[in-house]
């Protein structure tokens, strides 16, 4: 989903606050959300049904707590593809998203130590955002390792 | 024990805390379900491409008797209801390797109270954890839900 690699070079002189990557995803559609519930299993009528979600109160189909949280580790995951992994992540949902919205993500640096083994951890913050309301608020642990070789044992 | 039924599920859960709540059997990380989760995502079907992180709370739902992924359990206590998704926290260990067999299971890893604004709230932590074929950790998942009430 993300173009760009992180690397220990691109964070060295970060700030908390700097902002690392940001990423628009296209527009939820119906057949994304329907593919997402096969895949998993999920069952709820609400991500699939748009009657029924509005019939439970909502404006229209609800996008699945669980695809955001992934499309937060994919994010994040990508992110870091060439030089290192994502080691922990947490996500929190403050807020609705409906398909026909597009995903904004915003990822921030918060601090970074370097790690004995030469690797550089590094400690970020991000957000989603659909429709101006804030979705998703997240934390996460990346590690950056020293060389491309060391980031794919 | 108080008359509130929040409460007293709350202090039924918490004498399980550290208990298993479900065996999640085992499954392979196959071509297949990789490439299902990827289209799922939004990304190039190829399995080969890259294994999704989050893909590891959903590859044994299909293997489970009932629903258990990356949501908490809706139905932990009968008595409690009306819940919101508190949070999902992961700590992926390794990445999943293609091919290799995963095992899992859920416990109940904390339950308290916690004041609200229009009273008290449940807050029940679940957590699954995943192993591989020589029973090493390869990541874990802490699934936080808050219950607003509970029938009487």
């Amino acid at each position: 989903m993300t173009k760009h690699s992180l690397a220990i070079e691109d964070i060295i002189n970060c700030k908390a606050g700097d902002v690392l990557a940001t990423l628009t995803m296209p527009a939820v559609t119906m057949t994304q959300l329907a593919f997402y519930c096969a895949a998993s299993g999920v069952t709820d009528p609400i991500h699939y049904d748009r009657e029924f979600a509005r019939r439970a109160g909502f404006l229209d189909v609800v996008v699945n707590g669980s695809l955001r949280v992934a499309w937060m580790a994919q994010i994040l995951n990508d992110l870091v593809a060439l030089s290192g992994f994502l080691e922990r992540m947490n996500c929190s949902h403050r807020g609705v998203m409906l398909v026909g919205t597009a995903p904004h993500f915003e990822v921030r640096h918060q601090s970074h130590r370097s790690a004995p083994d030469g690797s550089v951890l590094v400690e970020i913050k991000v957000s989603v955002t659909a429709a101006s309301n804030i979705c998703d608020v997240g934390e996460a642990t990346l590690r950056l390792m020293p060389t491309w070789e060391a980031a794919k044992e | 024990m108080q008359n509130n039924p929040l409460l007293q599920a709350i202090e039924r859960l918490a004498l399980r805390k550290g208990s298993q709540l479900k065996a999640l059997g085992q499954a392979p990380v196959d071509r297949i379900s990789v490439s299902r989760y990827r289209e799922a995502l939004g990304l190039v079907a190829d399995p080969h491409l890259g294994i999704p992180p989050m893909l590891i709370a959903h590859l044994l739902r299909p293997h489970a008797n009932v629903t258990v992924d990356v949501r908490p359990q809706e139905t932990i206590d009968t008595v409690l209801n009306n819940p919101v998704n508190g949070g999902t926290e992961v700590t992926f260990l390794r990445p999943l390797r293609l091919d290799e067999i995963i095992s899992g299971k859920v416990i109940l890893a904390d339950a308290y109270v916690r004041d609200g604004k229009s009273g008290p709230l449940a807050v029940v932590i679940t957590e699954a954890r995943y192993s591989d074929a020589q029973a090493n950790d390869v990541a874990r998942v802490r699934s936080t839900m808050i219950y607003r009430g509970a029938i009487s």
